[in-house]
């Protein structure tokens, strides 16, 4: 039952082109727009000798790939099913509400698992980025980025009554969420009360931490608390409000 | 025998009481309306009878399970046609029959049912293309597709034009004749009268009369169950209507 409703949801995100092509495409664009520009493959002195192409570049196409997917995929869809009823349709037969989130969120997972191995394919083809050098960190971090990032979604998801209120919404987490995590200006250039800041923020703490494995460190423990703190509230706070589904 | 029990069914939001003291019973095999104005607590009451609302006082029992404590058995065979239940836009009417078929243990056979409501040309088209009848027509479709033993059916033809709607009463009573209990709920008094066994007329969250039309017509002393209504309460359920 979850297998094919995760399969019909699936097929109903692609047929949304729109927005799951985007949540697709964009961190494989981002990753040749950026790994384009004139300099980033070669040492750079304001990343402490390192290339731009193995420190920020892959770690903004994967902090935007997930954050596409677990702030704006899933909240929309959600909040806009419970808008026009389906998941009170859904409560009246034997397959909860949950399977349908449960769905869902299996469905996203599914895109941003394409997402990542796109940016891998594509990166090593096109713009000679290295696949990171600490695996082990990279799979940590990725791993507590999406139950942190993906816990905020359903969060969201939980509270927010329609599709229009989620489209604002979301966007008001991302966009405060972005700047901190170097979005428009690279985290380098941020004044360091900023980053200090930004540090305790989940999306700027994922984006570090991806850039500090990529690198071949071990992520620093303050960021891999913050994804841990992050999900775990999040998954609670949205386990006790979707109850009322 | 009963499919289903409601005893002094209570419910209360704030202070305001939806429901108050609704009792009534469904016979296997029936069409047993719940006919009122809206705001009289009709979708409060079946939406307890579903399990979707915890009543605040009182009993159900559906096929004897409480639909609140047991309601993976109530599920499995009472199907429900929801007022305000819609589809993801997206999904198609073969796809969603499907998929709901996949939720029951023991599922009807989708294609005869998209044969019998007439949506076998219809199985690629998306929920969003579909017209107001399709919709209703592919969610009765859906209520029937687990094979239940009773279809809740929630103004079923509300927003129909008259062709459509007529259409729908025979959908209906070929649903009771499969051997399906039907629990309509319904502020259209001519459909109620048309499609009923038994009903229960609804009004300011109590039960005013519980009989057949034909029954509720005699005892009021009036030539149909609109203008029963209106002996029974003193008001016009087609002015409530336009007021609301």
């Amino acid at each position: 039952m979850i297998r094919r409703l995760t399969l019909t949801e699936l097929k109903l995100n692609l047929r949304d082109w729109s927005t799951t092509g985007f949540g697709l495409v964009l961190p494989v664009a981002i990753l040749i727009a950026l790994g384009s520009i004139p300099g980033v493959d070669e040492p750079d002195p304001v990343l402490s000798g390192r290339r731009g192409i193995d420190t920020w570049v892959p770690s903004m196409a994967f902090t935007l790939a997930l954050a596409m997917l677990a702030w704006f995929m899933l909240p929309v869809v959600l909040s806009t099913y419970r808008e026009r009823g389906v998941l009170r349709r859904f409560a009246t037969t034997p397959a909860r509400p949950a399977a349908l989130l449960a769905a869902q969120l299996f469905a996203n997972l599914l895109v941003l698992a394409v997402a990542v191995a796109a940016v891998f394919a594509v990166g090593s083809l096109v713009v000679d980025l290295h696949a990171p050098r600490n695996l082990a960190g990279f799979a940590l971090v990725l791993s507590a980025g999406v139950l942190a990032l993906f816990g905020i979604g359903l969060l969201l998801a939980s509270v927010i009554p329609s599709q229009r209120a989620a489209q604002g919404i979301t966007w008001l987490v991302f966009a405060p969420s972005a700047f901190l995590a170097g979005v428009y200006v690279p985290s380098q250039y941020l004044p360091d009360r900023v980053t200090r800041v930004a540090d305790f923020t989940p999306l700027a703490a994922f984006r570090s931490a991806i850039e500090t494995v990529w690198v071949g460190e071990g992520p620093r423990p303050v960021h891999v608390a913050v994804l841990v703190a992050t999900a775990v509230l999040s998954w609670l706070g949205a386990v006790h409000f979707l109850r009322r589904v | 025998m009963p499919v289903i029990e409601v005893s002094k069914l209570r419910k209360t939001y704030g202070k305001r009481i939806a429901v108050d003291e609704v009792s009534f019973t469904v016979e296997e095999g029936e069409i047993f309306g719940i006919v009122g104005p809206n705001g009289a607590g009709k979708t409060t009451t079946v939406e307890s009878v579903t399990g979707l609302r915890r009543p605040s006082g009182g009993e159900i029992r559906v096929l004897g399970h409480d639909p609140l404590r047991e309601p993976a058995a109530v599920r499995e065979k009472l199907g429900v046609q929801l007022q305000d239940g819609q589809l993801p836009d997206r999904l198609r009417v073969g796809e969603a029959l499907d998929l709901f078929a996949s939720f029951y243990r023991d599922p009807a056979d989708p294609g005869l049912l998209l044969e019998m409501l007439g949506l076998t040309a219809h199985r690629k088209q998306s929920y969003k293309k579909l017209s107001g009848g399709q919709k209703q027509r592919l969610s009765i479709a859906l209520a029937l597709v687990g094979n239940p033993r009773i279809a809740v059916f929630d103004e079923l033809t509300t927003g129909l034009d008259p062709n459509a709607r007529r259409a729908t009463w025979r959908l209906v009573e070929n649903v009771r004749s499969r051997g399906v209990t039907v629990l309509l709920v319904t502020h259209f008094m001519e459909e109620a009268e048309r499609l009923c066994d038994r009903v229960a007329v609804i009004d300011g969250g109590r039960v005013i009369a519980l009989d057949t039309p034909a029954g509720i017509v005699a005892a009021a002393g009036t030539a149909n169950l609109d203008d029963a209504f209106l002996t029974l309460t003193g008001r016009s359920i087609d002015d409530m209507e336009a007021r609301s």
